[in-house]
């Protein structure tokens, strides 16, 4: 009797299975192809000639083909040709999004190690308003900054300068920063930290040498997260640094829309070339953001 | 909070006692240590805030001169205020900004979680697939706008158009980033949707929104669920609970301290989806971060810019208030 019954049961269940494979693996080929044509669309855009962006019907292959979008970026360096604002646009986003990455990695873990560990009244209260300080979007501060910059402080001489911008980055991702350090923080047990005291070692050294190092992941962590929100940043520029001396990637590549022309193929290049350095980041070192940014949720 | 006592509070000591304590001891470097923070904070965020307030009273415009600027500030009270809230465009824009943010998060909810769900399935390529999944989250904003203008370019050599001419499913190419009302054919429809913000342009600029920020959100709650233990799920499997319930039960509640992770980082983008509409729509989908763009940078009028920003910073923080207090709800 049971062997009569449990047929074709066991038969349905395979039957099912197999249907939820295929619906899997459908669903799976759907993914790929809403996250990968518009990527494939982007390059082969890069690669065509100015005719092939307008031709009806689009050609799906870069064709008429050219290296030329590429090689405009690089060649031909004289004030105001496309190389000239290409490079300097990448020189900008290089070094603000270094310094940026830095400075927030100094003062944003040591503020956060104070808020894990000090015995210290409305340091929750202090870590929350770091975080919602960066809740606030930056077009409601722009305004004010703008006005600061060429009125009361026009004497600093702060507008379109690559310091300004780096201040700027700075504290807008210092509450992130904080926010996920202070996780990896409390995350470590104070008993090692009261061991290396017990040794002999000050607050300042055990900190250098205990803690740092195993923190080491989430340092990494927001560093990267710091250097691709400011790698991304588009407002500051528009706004505060339209010139060639801060202008960053993003706005170079809006730069590139003009009035007149819109010339998608040399658009697309140039997207493709400061998309490179967060793609190799994200490819490296995803699994390390993504650990970062849970590690905020775990509170120790 | 389980992190512990350093050492035992001080007991009530005289002023000049505790200023020796605080400077001689190591809270004077833990304090140091916490300055720069605090300061930054001051300087760049709540100065800042301070003045925009105190110019959105007033009928503010400035003039620069080589490179330094004279400021005209007139006290008008709240007029700029007043003159917004009987604004009917100041509401819609308040209306698409929420339609904006709110369609966001609710796709991001259902859809995030449904491909952490299949990530987390066990199928060919799982490894590859959950790297190249990640890719789009790292496009430069302004690059992801100027990508999705050209596929959703109103000619019909914009991509989506050329395949949906091609297929024969469109007679005339749309022109999807232009705000037009959705379903003219049914009125009342289109006159609601239209009321509560939602347009072409809108619902075009979401999409291409998503195609970035998904990811993100998808890799998030998967690390969430690969917390979970498998036991959870056998248990669930032989008391005989659904595949629905496992979720409802199981995976729904354990997942939730990421969900609010991911809130807090799309609400960062509330109203920082500027940097997206600016770029493809320029002043053409007025929402409110565009709206105070606009005043100050191409009226000049930096006073109601000002109140626009200031409105728009309030709704922020009231957002990022229920956000936080969720999140130390145990401790509040």
């Amino acid at each position: 009797m049971h062997a009569v019954t449990a047929q074709p049961q066991q038969k349905r269940l395979r039957r099912t299975t197999r249907w939820s494979r295929i619906g899997v693996y459908s669903l799976v080929l759907l993914v790929l192809l809403w996250t990968l044509a518009p990527l494939y669309f982007l390059v082969i855009t890069s690669l065509k000639q100015y005719v092939g962006t307008i031709a009806y019907p689009l050609p799906w292959l870069p064709t008429p083909f050219t290296w030329n979008n590429y090689a405009i970026m690089f060649t031909n360096y004289s004030p105001d040709s496309v190389s000239y604002r290409f490079l300097h646009a990448l020189r900008n986003s290089v070094i603000a999004s270094t310094a940026t990455t830095a400075l927030n990695l100094v003062f944003g873990s040591a503020a956060a190690y104070v808020l894990a560990r000090a015995r210290m009244r409305g340091k929750n209260a202090i870590t929350m308003i770091f975080l919602a300080s960066n809740l606030l979007p930056t077009v409601a501060l722009i305004i004010p900054f703008y006005v600061l910059t060429v009125t009361y402080l026009s004497g600093l001489h702060l507008y379109d300068t690559n310091t300004l911008m780096v201040i700027l980055y700075t504290s807008f991702s210092l509450g992130l920063v904080i926010w996920i350090m202070r996780g990896y923080f409390e995350s470590i047990p104070i008993e090692l930290e009261e061991a290396a005291r017990v040794d002999g070692a000050s607050r300042l050294v055990s900190l250098v040498r205990i803690i740092l190092p195993l923190t080491l992941p989430g340092l990494l962590a927001t560093g990267l997260l710091t250097f691709l929100m400011s790698w991304d940043n588009f407002i500051l520029p528009l706004v505060l640094g339209p010139d060639s001396s801060a202008y960053n990637l993003p706005f170079f590549i809006y730069s590139l829309s003009g009035q007149y022309l819109h010339l998608n193929n040399e658009i697309a290049a140039g997207g493709v070339l400061s998309a490179i350095p967060p793609v190799l980041i994200v490819l490296f070192f995803g699994k390390y953001i993504v650990s970062g940014l849970t590690a905020g949720s775990v509170k120790g | 909070m389980t992190s512990m006592p350093v050492e035992s509070p001080p007991k009530r000591a005289t002023l000049r006692q505790r200023v020796f304590r605080a400077l001689s001891g190591e809270y004077f470097w833990l304090y140091l240590l916490l300055l720069p923070s605090i300061l930054i904070l001051i300087a760049v965020i709540l100065i800042p805030m301070l003045f925009a307030f105190q110019m959105s009273l007033g009928n503010t415009s400035i003039v620069v001169v080589a490179g330094r600027g004279s400021i005209n500030n007139q006290w008008v009270g709240l007029q700029n205020y007043l003159s917004l809230l009987q604004n009917p465009s100041f509401w819609q824009a308040l209306r698409e900004t929420l339609y904006f943010w709110v369609v966001s998060i609710l796709i991001e909810i259902t859809v995030g979680i449904g491909m952490a769900a299949l990530m987390n399935q066990s199928f060919f390529g799982r490894r590859i697939f959950r790297v190249i999944v990640f890719i789009p989250w790292a496009i430069p904003t302004v690059v992801n706008a100027m990508l999705w203008g050209m596929i959703f370019d109103g000619n019909n050599f914009g991509a989506l158009n050329d395949l949906l001419l091609q297929w024969h499913l469109i007679q005339s190419p749309i022109v999807w980033l232009n705000p037009s009302a959705l379903f003219p054919q049914i009125p009342w429809l289109s006159n609601a949707l239209s009321y509560l913000g939602s347009n072409l342009a809108m619902n075009s600029i979401i999409v291409g929104d998503e195609w970035k920020t998904l990811p993100i959100v998808a890799i998030l709650v998967l690390a969430g669920m690969q917390t979970i233990p498998h036991e959870f799920y056998e248990a669930a499997r032989v008391e005989g609970a659904s595949a629905w319930r496992q979720f409802r039960q199981i995976t729904l509640p354990l997942i939730a301290p990421v969900l609010t992770v991911v809130l807090i980082l799309r609400t960062m983008q509330l109203m920082r989806a500027f940097t997206l509409i600016f770029t493809l729509e320029q002043f053409g989908l007025p929402v409110l971060s565009i709206q105070a763009y606009q005043q100050a940078f191409a009226f000049g009028s930096f006073g109601m810019g000002s109140a626009v920003s200031f409105l728009i910073g309030l709704i922020a923080l009231i957002i990022a208030y229920f956000y936080i207090k969720r999140l130390y709800r145990e401790e509040l």
